[in-house]
């Protein structure tokens, strides 16, 4: 049985993941909201913090141009740059690779622009569900749906199609319910209606 | 609700307000779900809790005696908009900004000019009268302060219980009466984007807004306006405004049912 | 022994119907404040308090960043309608020296080493105040940082314990705060059981300290058990 673990709350796993667990003297402690499964002895973040990582693949946004090159918003915490000849316009949205990551600067690679998509944040933490297993939920949605979507590690997901806003709902209904069961069946339902 | 680079909004917004729509699908001219709780701070003598949509404010009054001030000899309104660093990762905490001043100002003016507020029960003695301490907390904030702000303020001085007052002191265990309150006053906000003209903005519509103009009526006569923001409105726009204004007293004043007493 | 005048205690209840060892009615809700990273709204008797958390942010200003943690910011803040008695109105020494203690007990918890270069920030607003109002705004916080993601040690929660006469009792509301011969607010890890907030004033001898100490670890099971039904609540 998976159960809702706190803070402070005692876990015995076998992967130890220094990044939402927490060692005192000989016990090992949850740091963050998680899914612990005692049989299987994993632990799952349900709530966590992004933090970029070298050769993940993002969604950013472009803000301005800089001397440095473009300033994508990844997160509210963190920008990347992106150094093309190619004009960018504010506003939209870049498909890029993170390439690098020097003293606070995130240099990023593109792999594609996504001009006209329109753009939603979840929590980062729910992206693994969005992409299921073999990509299993995500090519559900877009045949489904009928769209195209490209989603960053990030938590931040663009989408072009006849119902963007359809898939919106569907994607807010993963990041609420991705704990539990059953949530392809909900989601060929609502997008089948 | 904003979580996401104000550049991408600003440019959904846009294209949104050129087809004729808005992005949480209201009409040109609706207002938000407008919610409300009579009441909310026990401990306050009179308080709203009051929605408008997604932003959140509660109205408190406390009442003290004092001197009155400058020449009004007909008890005293303090007005005070707090923008709490909790409601929205743009406030900061500290001094009161402009923004937050300018709220305050501007709906003070609306309750003041309006007149609703009977002062002849608010004269104590000679030189102390009761002084209404009225205070807005922002706790969530979704666009159109000023609109949230007047209403709530309005209810929660129409539910204001008026403490005793005693040989120079204010008791408050014992109420002597309700305040009185003659008449209502309410404002409507609009902002423009493009060419286009907004009801009661959310926070995106006022990222992406050139111009904001705020009506307060008592569904008769404009009692204040207030323009914001660096852009232009056309008279013919004003007009305009003022007509919907007068026309959406009438909707309000049903939705947060001011009329019965 | 009883310097007040108000008679706070009356064939072993309180004014309000307590026993010397029960806490008021609370009740905790996660998630409240849409803009927020995290939220909860608590009531707590007569307290009625709102806690959001943003970050890890950008450090504003800039120069006050550490390249090696996160730092932690919370500012504690009544509203000016919350008291019974007057209009509140700027902030106080003593809203200031609550928000210092309160930020001492979040550096301890968060493990505030994995955001290096970046800000936390807790707010704590107190919409209406009946006593006991710091141990109440750090319940909440507790809660409002676990929602937002941020990875602690530990669920804090806080909790006063007080003195009656020679009667030792918990989690004193307003008027007992006023007539009391001793109020002692604490702010507990429960897992570790260590201390993370003390304060006191009035007068104690060392068995009633301990004895409060006892009355504030067993009323925290039930505070926990609050915290802990408020977040699990949201993923059900």
């Amino acid at each position: 049985m998976r159960e809702i673990v706190l803070p402070g709350d005692i876990v015995i796993v076998d992967e130890v993941n220094r990044d939402i667990l927490y060692k005192d003297r000989d016990n090992l402690y949850a740091t963050v909201i998680s899914l612990y499964d005692p049989a299987t002895k994993t632990i799952v973040p349900l709530e966590q913090i992004w933090k970029p990582r070298v050769e993940e693949k993002v969604v950013g946004i472009v803000q301005e141009l800089s001397r440095k090159g473009y300033i994508i918003w990844l997160h509210p915490l963190y920008k990347g740059v992106l150094r093309i000849n190619k004009e960018l316009k504010t506003g939209d949205a870049v498909y890029a690779e993170i390439k690098a990551i020097n003293g606070g600067v995130i240099d990023l690679k593109l792999i594609r622009e996504l001009s006209n998509y329109s753009i939603i944040k979840i929590k980062s933490t729910r992206i693994p569900r969005v992409i299921g297993k073999n990509s299993s939920m995500i090519n559900q949605i877009k045949e489904l749906s009928k769209s195209d979507i490209v989603v960053g590690m990030n938590g931040v997901i663009a989408v072009r199609g006849p119902n963007t806003e359809k898939v919106f709902s569907v994607l807010r209904l993963i990041e609420k319910e991705a704990h539990k069961t059953g949530l392809t069946e909900k989601v060929s339902k609502m997008l089948n209606e | 609700m904003k979580d996401l680079a104000d550049e991408y909004y600003i440019r959904k917004i846009e294209s949104f307000v050129s087809e004729n729509k808005r992005i949480d699908g209201r009409a040109q001219f609706d207002f938000r779900e407008i919610k409300y709780k009579l009441d909310y701070i026990r401990n306050a003598e009179g308080s709203c809790y009051l929605e408008l949509g997604n932003t959140k404010v509660i109205a408190g009054i406390k009442i003290e005696a004092e001197e009155p001030l400058e020449s009004s000899e007909e008890g005293n309104l303090i007005t005070n908009v707090e923008l709490l660093p909790l409601a929205s990762s743009e406030y900061e905490a500290g001094p009161p900004t402009p923004e937050a001043i300018e709220l305050s100002r501007v709906i003070d003016r609306a309750i003041r000019s309006a007149k609703i507020i009977d002062s002849s029960n608010l004269l104590l003695e000679d030189n102390k009268v009761y002084s209404l301490y009225a205070d807005i907390d922002v706790i969530n904030f979704d666009g159109n302060i000023f609109d949230a702000g007047v209403m709530a303020l309005l209810l929660a001085l129409k539910n204001t219980r008026i403490p005793k007052y005693e040989n120079g002191e204010i008791i408050r265990n014992e109420i002597v009466g309700k305040l009185n309150i003659k008449g209502n006053v309410l404002s409507t906000t609009f902002v423009k984007i493009n060419k286009t003209l907004l009801l009661d903005p959310n926070a995106l519509e006022e990222l992406a807004a050139s111009t904001r103009l705020t009506i307060a009526t008592d569904g008769d006569r404009i009692r204040a306006m207030q323009k914001g923001l660096s852009g232009s409105l056309t008279i013919r726009e004003i007009e305009n405004m003022i007509d919907i204004s007068l026309e959406k007293y009438k909707d309000l004043s049903k939705i947060i049912d001011i009329n019965k007493d | 022994m009883h310097n007040g005048s108000v008679e706070l205690l009356k064939d072993g209840l309180r004014l309000d119907g307590r026993k010397p060892d029960e806490l008021r009615e609370i009740s905790i809700k996660a998630g409240v404040i849409d803009n927020a990273d995290g939220s909860a709204y608590l009531e707590w008797g007569n307290n009625r308090v709102l806690a959001a958390v943003y970050g890890p942010k950008e450090v504003i200003p800039k120069h006050d960043s550490d390249p090696n943690k996160a730092i932690v910011k919370a500012l504690y803040t009544m509203s000016p309608f919350s008291s019974l008695e007057g209009h509140g109105r700027t902030t106080s020494r003593r809203a200031v020296e609550i928000s210092k203690v309160t930020k001492e007990v979040f550096e301890n918890v968060i493990l505030t080493n994995k955001f290096p270069e970046t800000e936390i920030d807790i707010y704590i607003q107190i919409l209406q105040a009946d006593g006991g109002t710091r141990a109440a705004g750090i319940t909440a916080a507790a809660v409002a940082l676990a929602n937002a993601g941020i990875p602690m040690k530990d669920l804090v929660y806080g909790v006063s314990a007080g003195k009656v006469g020679d009667t030792v009792i918990i989690d004193l509301n307003m008027l007992e705060d006023n007539y009391s011969d001793a109020d002692m607010p604490v702010v507990v890890s429960p897992r570790s059981k260590e201390i993370l907030l003390l304060q006191m004033d009035g007068n104690l001898t060392k068995e009633e300290f301990k004895k409060a100490i006892d009355m504030i670890l067993d009323a925290g099971k039930i505070i926990s058990k609050k915290q802990r039904e408020a977040l699990i609540e949201l993923y059900k």
